[in-house]
């Protein structure tokens, strides 16, 4: 906290960014932590349904869900409607240009809108009270508190989080009549999932293969690409961001997606827990404290690390790729279907679906993973504002770039879940 | 009132070499009279006369006395090390008088002019004198050797 | 009275000051302002005097306000024209010219680039035009101004810088004890430091950072820690 506070935030001089390449290179973090070793993850939850405050050292996240009755669009009249607003204007050292236009501020939007909404991770259709007339219109407002690193991080565990604490009243619809029912006359109704997306972020840097996972915000702008992978609990990949200029293969990205698909499945667990732990205190007193715990700091909150102390132990160390792989082959669901977007440029191996899922991980398998294919995806900003609605338009912008005939590659994926 | 206008130094002259002292100095008055003529109808006499005892100083660094941040200790810049070794030869070099002295001023005299030192100085100034004050100091001298010894002596000897 | 602890607030009238002041000349530093006759203080926290004659106010901040002759750390954010722009953590950006580095000349100019961190002192500096840095003292050499090159930077509050800067501190003298180091304190609250490796630098930087919360007294309980802290 006492480096962000003044102005400018750390990682824009040279020597920082040197410094914090040859600490990767050593396997050294300037806070003590491994390469892959995450920061305890607190969720404190509010008074009202769906406010939540997550941090993860000096970053803090605030997400808060609101309801709204509304009319539905008219693509899809028998949805509700999810809104995620990011406000990334608290951290006191962006100015305002800055804080609106920057590249950071559009990522994390567009990744939390893929990840929550093009995932599709809400049942949209329960939200719906009368077809083509009224449905719920569900918003989630991110406030960042403090920005100390891996914003993404926190955003998706706070949103996933607020969503799932959130409870709405129950409605009916009788005779062109909307009927709400408070909370002493029907009990108030959680929203509905398909699945829970969280995502978790690598930083690249070109001194070392060894990625370093959640990021500080000296890691963060130091570093040459920052791979940002959103997995749901049932180990199934959402989103994968990748950017930068880091030549990355394809084995540290499988290395990556392999630890973040476990470090994903036990943050929705450990969620879970906290959810089940804060409606036994709310059964207990009506009093709830609230967010009033933050400013004095009493524990109140739910620590990731103590409450998955009794779980298996979490393997957040580095990971095997040999073992992992084979894990995870026999949990990876084939109903997952990948809509990959691959430009003309790109190395089969990528196209290969099989290198991808790597099924009864053998040695030559790996070989042909560790292939190198470098990306240079510096057309980031582009993919940053895409959703699958526009994506007509992003092919001929593709086109452009490969007439540039630069070795670029765009891995945006997106995982459709199947119900 | 032509009396108590100033004269004025030519600008021929002002440009010339050994003028640009004096050329700096004109300026400044130039300066300093514009500005009086600028505020004058703002600035009163109270603050024209007022002698104020307060000196306004902005940096902490020379309020606190503070020192130089650039340090290296134990070999790892040779060149700053050598610069912070001056920087302290030059401070003990200013507290030197500070130490305490063997030796007091007072004893200095003393022993400085028992062991007849200025008696260089007085030879040369025997030089310069005339001969009639030299005839003179000459026989005083003679007397003052001859009672010194005749009179010092014995009364040391009978101590 | 220098040893007692005496929090002024701002706007507060600091009668202690003016009666010193009836005697002989004072320095009124940081935090005090004149009002006619009366010293008023302009800041909160504890009212210093440093003999003979100096009294100032020594309140938390974080944010630098250049004064002159100060020694800061800066950032070089880009070049324009003549003149080298620097953050310094200010409320404008600083300039540094070209011709303000040892040797240079309009056609022999310093190779520096943004993002090089620089140890220079401050010009001048008024509230109405930018500061203006140096990196030579009056004879034209370097001195100990200039690049710092490798090492690692981080920033801290500005009273952090000030602490480690009085003479004869314990803390950097405790460092010294375990480890060589190089380092260079920015009163504008910026700190760059070099040890030998990339693990030694981190402790170093960590445990100047402990020291953050540390008030002159404790500080020599902290300094005794600072070897525990180097070691994790």
């Amino acid at each position: 906290m006492f480096m962000n506070a003044n102005l400018f935030e750390p990682g824009k001089s040279k020597p920082e960014r040197v410094f914090v390449q040859s600490a990767a290179k050593q396997n050294t973090r300037f806070d003590g932590r491994k390469t892959s070793e995450f920061r305890d993850v607190k969720l404190n939850f509010g008074a009202d349904w769906g406010t939540v405050t997550v941090s993860m050292g000096d970053t803090m996240v605030l997400a808060q869900v609101s309801y709204d009755i509304g009319t539905p669009t008219s693509a899809r009249p028998n949805e509700g409607t999810l809104h995620l607003n990011v406000d990334i204007k608290g951290v006191s050292y962006l100015d305002e240009a800055q804080a609106t236009y920057d590249q950071r501020s559009l990522t994390l939007n567009s990744l939390l809108e893929r990840t929550f909404r093009s995932s599709r991770c809400l049942d949209l259709e329960s939200l719906c009270i009368a077809v083509e007339q009224h449905v719920w219109c569900v918003r989630v407002d991110i406030n960042v508190l403090n920005h100390d690193g891996n914003l993404y991080d926190a955003s998706t565990i706070a949103t996933l989080a607020a969503l799932m604490h959130f409870r709405r009243p129950d409605v009916s619809y009788i005779d062109d009549q909307i009927r709400t029912y408070s909370e002493r006359e029907r009990e108030l109704m959680p929203l509905l999932f398909l699945h829970y997306p969280v995502s978790v972020t690598y930083c690249v840097y070109k001194s070392t293969p060894q990625p370093l996972v959640d990021p500080t915000l000296l890691e963060e702008n130091a570093a040459d690409s920052i791979i940002v992978l959103s997995f749901n609990s049932y180990q199934e990949l959402c989103t994968l961001n990748a950017g930068g200029t880091a030549p990355t293969n394809v084995r540290t990205i499988m290395q990556c997606a392999h630890s973040a698909a476990r470090r994903s499945k036990a943050l929705v667990q450990f969620v879970r827990k906290a959810l089940e732990l804060d409606m036994e205190k709310r059964q207990q007193s009506k009093h709830v404290a609230g967010l009033i715990d933050l400013l004095d700091g009493s524990l109140s909150k739910f620590s990731f690390k103590r409450l998955m102390e009794q779980e298996q132990p979490m393997e957040v160390d580095a990971v095997q790729p040999s073992q992992a792989s084979r894990a995870e082959s026999e949990q990876k669901p084939e109903k997952m279907t990948i809509e990959e977007q691959s430009q003309a440029g790109q190395k089969p191996a990528v196209k290969d679906d099989s290198s991808w899922l790597p099924e009864g991980n053998d040695v030559t398998q790996e070989q042909q993973n560790t292939e190198q294919i470098v990306k240079e995806n510096a057309a980031k900003n582009t993919k940053a504002t895409k959703s699958k609605p526009n994506r007509g338009k992003n092919k001929a912008g593709k086109k452009q770039a490969a007439a540039k005939k630069q070795n670029q590659s765009d891995s945006e994926e997106e995982a459709t879940h199947i119900i | 009132m032509p009396s108590k206008m100033k004269p004025r130094l030519s600008r021929g002259v002002l440009d010339m070499k050994f003028m640009q002292r004096t050329k700096l100095k004109v300026a400044k008055e130039d300066d300093d009279e514009q500005s009086r003529a600028l505020y004058s109808n703002e600035l009163n006499t109270k603050m024209l006369n007022s002698n104020s005892n307060f000196i306004i100083e902005p940096s902490y660094a020379i309020c606190e006395g503070l020192i130089d941040g650039r340090l290296s200790f134990r070999g790892m810049n040779p060149e700053i090390e050598r610069l912070m070794e001056l920087e302290q030869v030059e401070k003990d070099g200013k507290s030197r008088p500070e130490q305490p002295k063997e030796v007091t001023d007072q004893e200095m005299v003393e022993t400085y002019y028992a062991n007849q030192a200025p008696a260089a100085s007085k030879t040369m100034g025997k030089k310069f004198s005339t001969k009639n004050e030299f005839h003179k100091r000459k026989s005083n001298e003679q007397q003052r050797l001859h009672k010194k010894g005749q009179f010092k002596k014995p009364r040391q000897d009978d101590e | 009275m220098s040893s007692a602890l005496n929090i002024v607030m701002p706007g507060e009238r600091i009668t202690a000051v003016e009666d010193v002041a009836k005697g002989k000349r004072i320095i009124l530093g940081p935090g005090l302002r004149r009002v006619n006759d009366t010293v008023v203080a302009s800041k909160a926290g504890p009212l210093k005097h440093r003999e003979p004659n100096t009294f100032w106010v020594d309140n938390y901040q974080r944010r630098y306000v250049p004064a002159r002759g100060d020694l800061i750390i800066g950032i070089i954010k880009a070049k324009s024209g003549d003149v080298y722009r620097v953050d310094i953590g200010s409320a404008d950006s600083a300039s540094i010219s070209y011709l303000a580095f040892e040797a240079a000349t309009k056609k022999n100019r310093p190779d520096l680039n943004p993002g090089d961190l620089l140890y220079a002192r401050v010009l001048n500096a008024s509230p109405d035009i930018e500061p203006e840095l140096v990196c030579v003292n009056s004879n034209g050499k370097r001195g100990k101004l200039g690049l710092l090159q490798d090492g690692f930077f981080f920033k801290c509050s500005l009273n952090l810088g000030r602490l480690l800067l009085r003479e004869n501190c314990p803390a950097l003298k405790a460092l010294t004890e375990k480890l060589p180091y190089e380092i260079a304190v920015g009163v504008n609250g910026r700190i760059w430091v070099k040890a030998h490796s990339a693990a030694e630098t981190v402790g170093l930087a960590n445990a100047i950072l402990s020291l953050e919360q540390a008030g002159h007294s404790e500080i020599d309980k902290v300094c005794d820690n600072l070897g525990d802290v180097l070691q994790a």
